[in-house]
């Protein structure tokens, strides 16, 4: 059961582009859009990246994705490569401050496509409270768990 | 056979089921119904002036960075945009323009979260723009621009669509006309 859940996923993910076709938000910076807990539904076709299009991309050196929405866009002549800047609907300001936080960023000034990971296609409100609160808190996985595993001894 | 144990996972697995065939239905019933945009964007001015970026971000550091000032004018209704399906609009109007170096430049001059049907009509006069209109060359001399409102629908649950309205005429930025304060 779990190996076919995992197949599906994979292929999933070679069908839409995308290494993980689903995240999970979890910061406040695309509200009200999206709320902490939300499941976002990627995928990362090869066309060109559209303004106010919403994007998940990786700052080199940082592990967490970022997800938030294109606001200015230069395209190069050559095919695949844009200059993009970005901005979380509920920030002040563009991410340019996220993107030279690490000093082996200190020049960068725009998000490129290699960086982004996914496109935005489709949200799934509130279901993914369950990841946070398992890594929040992982006691409650450990109880989830040891319940699951104690009926399945009871009953089978 | 029929214990309780049974019986409930049976409710739970069917209500589970049922509960995500709604939402599919939902998601996909926001993509057939229609709807009656329309919106437009006017700029009643542009000045170009020079200026300094931000002393932090190294690139830009240099002080003859050509910011364009537009004052815009919005008139749009999208208030058919809003049904079961809609959580929020975010609007925005863009520039288009293309240079020599880079042939498609589109940069948002101003936005708006837009979370009640009542809200969705807009007659904004006397709009400077939010965000910094600079080009990634640093000049405007020769570059003409057009600006449209475009729309992201973003739903309660399903799919996130786009929309925008038809391109504005085309403005030409004028030469500097001083420096940002």
């Amino acid at each position: 059961m779990l190996f076919g859940v995992f197949m599906t996923y994979k292929a999933w993910g070679l069908y839409t582009n995308c290494e993980s076709p689903l995240v999970v938000v979890l910061s406040e910076s695309m509200e009200p859009a999206f709320a902490r807990g939300d499941i976002l539904f990627l995928s990362n076709p090869k066309k060109p990246i559209e303004i106010g299009e919403i994007c998940v991309f990786k700052i080199p050196g940082r592990d967490i994705p970022i997800v938030h929405r294109v606001i200015d866009r230069h395209d190069t002549p050559k095919e695949g490569k844009q200059l993009l800047l970005t901005k979380g609907d509920n920030n002040a300001m563009d991410d340019r401050v996220l993107y030279q936080e690490l000093h082996i960023n200190r020049d960068k000034m725009w998000v490129e496509p290699k960086d982004v990971v996914g496109r935005v296609q489709g949200f799934l409100p509130y279901l993914g409270m369950f990841t946070i609160l398992m890594t929040d808190y992982p006691m409650l996985k450990y109880a989830l768990l040891s319940g699951v595993a104690l009926v399945a001894f009871l009953y089978e | 056979m029929n214990s309780l144990q049974n019986r409930a996972n049976a409710v739970l697995a069917f209500s589970i089921s049922a509960v995500f065939c709604l939402l599919g239905a939902i998601a996909l019933s926001a993509l057939v119904i229609p709807g009656s945009p329309s919106g437009s964007v006017a700029l009643s001015s542009i000045k170009v002036v020079t200026g300094q970026y931000d002393k932090n971000w190294i690139n830009y550091r240099t002080r003859n960075n050509e910011f364009a000032n537009t004052v815009m004018q919005i008139d749009a209704d999208l208030s058919s945009l809003f049904h079961w399906n809609t959580k929020q609009l975010f609007v925005y109007a863009v520039a288009e323009y293309s240079t020599p170096s880079h042939p498609k430049n589109q940069i948002v001059l101003w936005d708006s979260i837009i979370t009640r049907k009542a809200r969705a009509k807009l007659s904004k006069k006397g709009l400077s723009n939010k965000y910094s209109l600079i080009d990634v060359n640093k000049k405007w001399t020769n570059i003409n621009a057009n600006v449209s409102l475009h729309w992201n629908i973003v739903p309660y649950v399903g799919y996130m669509t786009y929309g925008h309205s038809q391109a504005s005429e085309s403005y030409k930025f004028p030469l500097p006309s001083g420096t940002q304060s």
